[in-house]
């Protein structure tokens, strides 16, 4: 997005001349909201990023935390809204490839790929066109790498008819003490790595920062997935011999942001040349060289300057392309030539200070409740929900995806409320992974919305007995410069800060999409993207959602008649009215440490974190899964009607199928973290129905045939 | 009407690059095939279709190719071509 007049005049002012044409292009880069998150920085503030684990939080390419004593986790979650909307595979697969070089960054290890996709209807050929291409994109580009996505997230709505949300997620393992210093010194060679500098992608970045039209089409890169496994390889390799203090992806903005951010960081200067870039094309322009977005490039700093041919061996070793293209320095400017003509000399903290800009909010009429009508068959409304493609098992979805790769999936997808992922050390000690995100709560209350994403995946992270330990945000919404889009971001990121702090839960890296726009100027439906980790210490322990059969089911936690913005209410009405579920931090902070210890004593089978659709779903999906009948009590779940007790969607409920002879155990570990249990019916291993009661009257009885067709409902359209 | 053969060739813009096309260029010439400047890589199409004359079968295709995506007009030109 250009800059503005004000911001041009503002830099001018502070130059005391003109700006050349290409500190005008590094400027707009750099000033970009997606560079300098200057609508955003003032709230994200606002966000717990510290804890005694914490090792890294927000401010570098990833943030990491100390797993365990000799285990760091690296992980980084970022959009790529935009590109995907004009070329869903190269914009998802080069999303992937984004995401990965971050981890990279830190000197990590990279293991595993999450994502959480908001797609289409399905039901218009460009929304079908759109999910296809966004799901092999990523695939294609993961597993070429061989990195498992184990798990994620995927919505619909037709609000994303045409531009939909692509967050993808990477982690990454080393020692505590092996992630990269990310500290440069004055004499510091700059070593320019990777993809030969094209035309390709050309100012990617504001392209992200701006909605979406014609001209844009240019901006859009091939992935190579092929060269991004050297990097990964040669780096791992440089690592190793401890060769390097900082590396950093070349993404939004290109080689000026990348360089500038690392000097803004480390408050030296930096001189570069050029001319001195490996080029795809030769007559490219200096600032077309400082710009460029050509994907699988990455700036590395030696850790020793006179080891710099050990380096070189490496790489020469992978075939990877290198230049040394210029040196960090005392003076704090940003020096740029360009065949011996000096083309940017610009003060570091300028191409880091934007002007303050101070962006309005307003708050929308809140939404008015909408009755269902009385005559609701509640057995056809649980097909209907069960068939709803956010409801519908996603194997057509993670079955394109390598979920196994590495061999350290414990939990894989459809397996467990999180991935439970091995850290294949001779221990038997790895880490759960859950991405969460409610468009539905956040359009009622985006305050809430954010909250409740946030415990949802920490629930999920619990559920398989995990502890949480960090969590990532990526923030999806409108338009800044529109008051009444901006609240949503302000609201979701307020919310975002009340739910991580009460749950002591550390934010150590996210990032925000703004300009999330369709051609008409209305926000698509904004949404945070909430990835929740946890550390396991015995992955084979692990609960899983899989049940065997012939033991009792006992609901934790108390549900209530809340259904806005549910499923069944977006389902049988088409839209979503009144107000989210509550957020019950208290008793979801109870939840995760109950839910720790029943996997630590192994008093259960199987357990599932009520989500969307509520018990309902929650018991067809179990029953799916372990092919065994299920009766429940509708009284015993909620004193309230059986359509409410059945799809409310009150959070802070886990679902366990308990073993029989441990019930009582069960029940009193619950009542000591003053839980509210309720054996609410049971597993069946010879009857393959579901059945419910209400006040000994049969509400609904399903065969698991039906439960099957439906929830395999998308298979036929993806 | 008659029935026409007409080839559809989509690759990606001459300003995108192409992963598949450079490997191949690059692979040749370690191969001592020197003289190979640019490989680009694309999928082809051979049609037979049912038109009044061949220009009307080349505008049916380009209709087809794109209602349809079999290109993305974002990142890929195409090629219509009517072969005997």
């Amino acid at each position: 997005m250009p800059l503005t007049s004000f911001e041009i005049e503002y830099a001018q002012k502070v130059l005391g001349r003109k700006l050349t044409k290409e500190e005008l292009i590094l400027l707009e880069a750099e000033w970009s909201e997606h560079c300098s998150y200057k609508s955003t920085k003032e709230h994200l503030k606002k966000l717990k990023t510290i804890a005694p684990w914490v090792l890294i939080g927000p401010g570098r390419d990833a943030g990491a935390i100390k797993l365990f004593e000799d285990v760091a986790l690296v992980a980084r979650i970022e959009s790529h809204n935009h590109p995907s909307a004009v070329d869903p595979y190269n914009g998802a697969a080069t999303g992937v490839g984004g995401i990965v070089r971050d981890v990279l960054s830190l000197g990590a290890k990279p293991i595993l790929l999450v994502d959480a996709l908001y797609m289409g209807s399905l039901k218009t050929r460009h929304s079908q066109w759109l999910a296809t291409n966004i799901v092999k994109g990523i695939g294609d580009y993961g597993n070429r790498l061989g990195i498992p996505t184990a798990t994620g997230l995927t919505w619909f709505s037709k609000s994303y008819e045409k531009q939909p949300l692509v967050n993808v997620a990477c982690i990454g393992l080393t020692k505590p003490e092996r992630i990269l210093s990310g500290k440069v010194k004055p004499g510091d060679p700059i070593v320019l790595l990777g993809n030969t500098t094209g035309r390709d992608g050309f100012l990617g970045s504001s392209f992200a920062s701006k909605p979406l039209d014609e001209k844009d089409i240019a901006a859009i890169q091939v992935g190579n997935p092929f060269i991004e496994k050297l990097i990964i390889d040669a780096l791992l390799d440089a690592f190793d011999k401890n060769l390097l203090s900082h590396v950093k992806d070349l993404g939004g903005g290109g080689l000026g942001t990348a360089i500038v951010e690392t000097a803004a960081q480390n408050k030296v200067g930096v001189t570069v040349y050029l001319d001195k870039v490996h080029l795809r094309e030769p007559d490219l322009e200096p600032f077309e060289i400082l710009a460029s977005e050509s994907q699988e490039r990455m700036i590395v700093i030696p850790k020793d300057s006179n080891r710099l041919n050990e380096l070189f061996k490496i790489f020469d070793k992978y075939e990877i392309e290198y230049s040394i293209i210029g040196h960090f320095s005392s003076e704090k400017r940003v020096k740029m030539f360009f065949k011996n003509r000096s083309v940017v000399d610009i003060p570091v903290e300028l191409a880091v200070s934007p002007p303050r800009i101070s962006r309005k909010v307003s708050a929308p009429v809140s939404s008015f409740e909408v009755p269902f009508p009385t005559d609701v068959d509640i057995e056809k409304t649980l097909i209907s929900v069960l068939s709803s493609p956010r409801v519908s098992l996603k194997k057509a979805v993670y079955e394109q995806y390598d979920w196994g790769v590495g061999g350290r999936t414990v939990l894989p997808p459809g397996y467990g409320d999180s991935a439970v992922i091995w850290l294949r050390d001779g221990s038997k000690r790895g880490f759960a992974v859950s991405v969460r995100g409610n468009p539905r709560y956040v359009k009622l209350d985006p305050f809430t919305g954010a909250a409740l994403s946030l415990g949802d995946a920490y629930r999920r992270v619990s559920a398989v007995g995990a502890a949480p330990l960090a969590a990532l945000d990526n923030i999806n919404s409108g338009n800044p410069e529109k008051p009444n889009q901006h609240y949503y971001t302000v609201k979701m990121i307020e919310g975002l800060a009340y739910a991580s702090e009460i749950l002591n839960l550390p934010i150590i890296g996210g990032n925000v999409s703004l300009y999330n726009e369709d051609e008409k100027g209305s926000m698509i439906d904004p949404v945070t993207s909430i990835m929740v980790i946890g550390k396991i210490e015995n992955i084979t322990k692990a609960l899983g959602v899989v049940p065997v059969g012939d033991s009792p089911l006992v609901l934790i936690g108390k549900t209530e008649p809340e259904l806005g913005g549910s499923e069944v209410q977006e389902v049988i009405l088409g839209d979503v009215y009144g107000r989210p579920p509550v957020f019950r931090a208290d008793t979801e902070k109870k939840l995760a440490s109950f839910a720790k210890k029943v996997s630590e004593k192994e008093l259960a089978y199987a357990a599932h974190s009520v989500s969307i659709g509520g018990i309902a779903v929650t018991v067809s999906k179990m029953a799916y899964w372990g092919n065994v009948g299920i009766t429940l009590n509708s009284l015993a779940i909620c004193e309230c009607s059986p359509f409410e007790a059945l799809f409310s969607e009150s959070q802070a409920r886990i679902l366990y199928e308990v073993k029989p002879e441990s019930l009582q155990e069960f029940l009193s570990l619950a009542q000591s973290y003053k839980l509210k249990a309720s054996v609410i019916g049971h597993t069946l291993r010879n009857e393959k129905t579901i059945r419910v009661q209400h006040n000994g009257k049969e509400v609904i009885r399903l065969d698991l045939s039906k439960v099957s067709e439906s929830l395999e409902a998308l298979e036929k359209t993806l | 009407m008659s029935i026409y053969k007409i080839l559809l060739i989509v690759s990606y813009k001459a300003s995108a690059r192409d992963p598949e096309g450079e490997t191949i260029a690059h692979e040749l010439k370690s191969l001592g095939y020197k003289e190979v400047i640019k490989v680009r890589v694309g999928k082809a199409f051979f049609f037979d279709i049912e038109a009044k004359d061949k220009e009307e079968a080349s505008e049916k295709i380009k209709k087809i190719a794109f209602e349809t995506k079999l290109h993305n007009p974002n990142v890929h030109d195409i090629m219509v071509i009517s072969i005997v």
